[in-house]
């Protein structure tokens, strides 16, 4: 092949311009930190990744939903233990009223005392979320759940959210926990409660007799829904820690996919220097050499 | 005397000859770096005549040119021009699709919203973040669809202004045949410079006939230039897509190229809008089918006041431009209460219908049997694989189109130590004939004398 001097100063001009281009995407790289800056850098990386954020999007969202969650049940939760607590101390008064050795005047005393745990208990029932939501009115959330005879007008469902991918669970106690299903294990607990107000008024010592067995229903049933507020309280911050498991790992593989080695960009970087410094230097010698033979 | 004479007369020939080599060396120098030049030559013949010396005479310069490799290089020509078209400009609309928000982003922060509003579905602020980031959605649609249609228009002006350029090409091609009629050097490398600079533009094939004359013919057979005739290539908006297409004008009859032109710059720019309007399709396609969706699930459910039916979005009237005509339901936009978290006959704090538009997510209802973010993916990953495609393609071609260019280089490209030293050769020579002239004269002079 004839090579001529227009070719060789060709093909020095291709090879400095070819290094140039390295550098300059080498410098890219190391400067970003990307690998994949635009998404025809690696299409199937790109992708991939782009899959994972969001995995990693609806992971968050999941996190936002466990946190409410867990506000709502926490105070879900603390409503209960007022109940427990209210109806703990009730049953001790039905005791004392219940006593052969106490008089009218005594039953009477407990009576007012009984009465203002009712209102407590009340208040405990009718209990507020930060937004004014009514915590055991089912889906109802937006009236009082129990009114002043402690009759319940919520309803009995329960809410789902979800937990993670795939995975639901139920998270709500409606109010209905607090009122009988039919079963023997089951009382109207606030109604209960002033049954036992009015029989002390009264000094009905049998009716307040009959309130001690019915109190201790009541406390199992409220230790039955304790323990359902429990139980999923331990399924949200399982599933927190599995979210936050999951996000660690979604970082990771996205880094993997789409961020550049720091050391290989570097050190690439350094090679395709040292290439265009050694072509430029090639370049002027051709040249020069090329300007003496003229 | 005769003899002396008949001296200086091949004397005064060979000086011409050797005149004639250093005028084509300085010619071939001063053109070393004209793009498409091609080096000339020229060959010394020896004269006979009696009784032994005849002398030396110059035919005229040859030009060195090999047609077979012009023909290659027009064919890589029309390649390059493709694939650095495509690559370049769907690189520009990526970088414009990709500068901006992922519809797939948006769409999992409208589902993530979802989630969080299930979980509280009578906090005020969880429902607006919501309603907001199905706001963000349908502007996010907006945008894509407006950059679809920037680059769309974009390519159809570059194709009218590539056709225009193509038809000026032709003609100055016709204008080539003609010069080149004369056989000057010059006048064939014109022809050649401009059928590469037509090729490269429009693709096709240029082939010279028994006849000299260069006919230049289109992808799909339309002639394009033959001899000295010129046809025209005009773009016109088509009248049911608004897309541009081209016809071949020649006389009075006009065919439609458009879906025959595949090489060159403009076969290149044909493919990239291909591309362009497939990803504004797709974009279309999901932004109907997010609407249906959403709206599906929303007017089954009920918002906080209990009121089933309401959509979430406007219908989109066809999925043709659907994505730019996509509107959040102005109820929902000025009173994200309307937002369907609730079931059907449930109270505010119910929350099955969140859940319901947030199960979407993994719901394989978008058009193709996917996910809402598998298809708001699918373009955007498709437009990459073409990116990178004809990345690697232009790089494949340049490297063709080089290493062409060398093989012409090695044929007809001038070499300036080989032009110095025919210079010198040529010059030594007419000096030496100067002497050789000189001599005779004094010989001539001297027989004068003595006359």
């Amino acid at each position: 092949m004839r090579v001529t001097s227009t070719h060789i100063i060709e093909l020095a001009s291709q090879a400095t311009s070819r290094a140039q281009s390295k550098v300059a995407d080498a410098t890219g790289v190391a400067s970003s930190g990307l690998r994949v800056q635009v998404p025809s850098d690696d299409p199937v990386a790109w992708a991939d990744a782009q899959r994972e954020k969001t995995r990693q999007t609806l992971s968050t969202g999941t996190g936002g939903a466990l946190a409410a969650s867990r506000t709502d049940v926490q105070e879900t939760d603390s409503s209960l233990a007022s109940l427990t607590g209210i109806v703990a101390q009730a049953r001790q008064l039905a005791v004392q009223g219940s006593s052969t050795t106490a008089g009218p005047g005594d039953r009477s005393a407990i009576a007012a005392q009984v009465t203002a745990l009712y209102k407590s208990a009340l208040a405990a029932a009718n209990a507020q979320g930060a937004d004014g939501h009514y915590l055991l009115a089912g889906s109802q959330t937006g009236t009082e759940p129990f009114d002043a005879a402690g009759a319940y007008h919520g309803d009995g469902s329960a809410r789902d959210i979800t937990t993670g991918e795939n995975v639901a669970q139920t998270v709500g106690v409606p109010g209905s926990v607090l009122t009988a299903d039919g079963s023997a294990d089951t009382v109207d607990i606030l109604p209960e409660l002033a049954k036992l107000a009015t029989a002390l008024g009264a000094n009905d010592l049998v009716g307040v007799q009959g309130s001690l067995g019915t109190l201790s229903t009541a406390t199992t049933q409220l230790g039955v829904a304790r323990g359902k507020t429990g139980a999923a309280l331990a399924a949200l911050t399982d599933a927190d820690t599995q979210r936050g498991l999951l996000e660690t790992r979604l970082a990771g593989v996205i880094s993997n996919l789409v961020q550049a080695d720091g050391v290989g960009a570097a050190s690439t970087l350094a090679q395709a220097t040292q290439i265009l410094n050694v072509t430029q230097a090639v370049t002027q010698h051709v040249i020069s050499t090329l300007q003496q033979s003229a | 005397m005769s003899d002396l004479l008949s001296l200086l007369s091949m004397g005064s020939s060979a000086m011409s000859a050797q005149h004639t080599g250093v005028a084509v060396a300085t010619n071939n120098v001063a053109n070393a770096n004209t793009v498409g030049y091609s080096r000339e030559v020229v060959d010394l013949e020896a004269m006979q005549g009696p009784p032994t010396l005849g002398g030396v005479r110059s035919g005229d310069p040859t030009r060195t040119a090999d047609g077979l490799v012009s023909g290659r290089i027009r064919d890589a020509a029309s390649s390059l021009g493709r694939t650095a078209q495509t690559r370049d400009t769907l690189s520009d609309f990526e970088a414009t699709l990709a500068g901006g928000a992922q519809t797939s982003d948006r769409l999992a922060s409208v589902f993530a919203r979802l989630q969080q509003t299930a979980a509280a579905p009578t906090d005020p602020d969880q429902r607006q973040a919501t309603v907001a980031s199905l706001a963000d959605l349908v502007s996010t649609f907006h945008a894509t669809a407006a950059a679809v249609t920037d680059a769309r228009t974009s390519a159809d002006a570059q194709i009218g202004t590539m056709a225009t350029s193509a038809t000026a090409l032709a003609s100055q091609l016709a204008a080539a045949n003609k010069a080149a009629q004369s056989g000057s050097p010059a006048a064939l490398d014109n022809r050649d410079r401009i059928a590469k600079q037509l090729t490269t533009l429009v693709g096709g094939s240029a082939r010279v006939d028994a006849d000299g004359q260069m006919r230049f013919v289109l992808d799909g057979g339309g002639v394009l230039v033959d001899g000295t005739h010129a046809a025209q290539l005009q773009a016109k908006p088509d009248a049911a897509t608004g897309l541009a297409t081209l016809s071949l004008v020649s006389g009075a009859n006009t065919r439609d190229v458009t879906a025959q032109l595949s090489g060159g710059q403009l076969g290149g720019m044909l493919a990239a809008r291909a591309q362009i309007v497939a990803v504004g399709d797709r974009m279309d396609q999901l932004a109907s089918d997010v609407a249906t969706g959403f709206n599906t699930v929303s007017q089954a459910n009920a918002g906080a006041d209990g009121v089933t039916g309401r959509p979430t979005f406007v219908a989109p009237a066809a999925v043709k431009g659907a994505a730019a005509a996509l509107a959040l339901d102005p109820g929902h936009a000025a009173n994200p209460s309307q937002l369907a978290t609730a079931g059907p006959g449930a109270g505010p704090g119910d929350n099955k219908g969140a859940l319901a538009l947030a199960a979407l997510s993994a719901a394989t209802v978008a058009a193709g049997g996917s996910t809402f973010t598998s298809a708001a993916l699918a373009p955007i990953t498709a437009l990459a694989q073409h990116v990178a495609d004809a990345k690697a393609d232009a790089t494949a071609d340049s490297v063709v189109a080089s290493h062409l260019d060398d093989l012409r280089d090695s044929v007809s490209g001038v070499d300036l130590t080989e032009e110095q030293t025919n210079l010198a050769r040529f010059s030594s020579a007419s000096q030496a004939l100067t002497k050789f002239l000189s001599t005779i004269n004094d010989m001539l002079s001297g027989l004068i004398q003595n006359l």
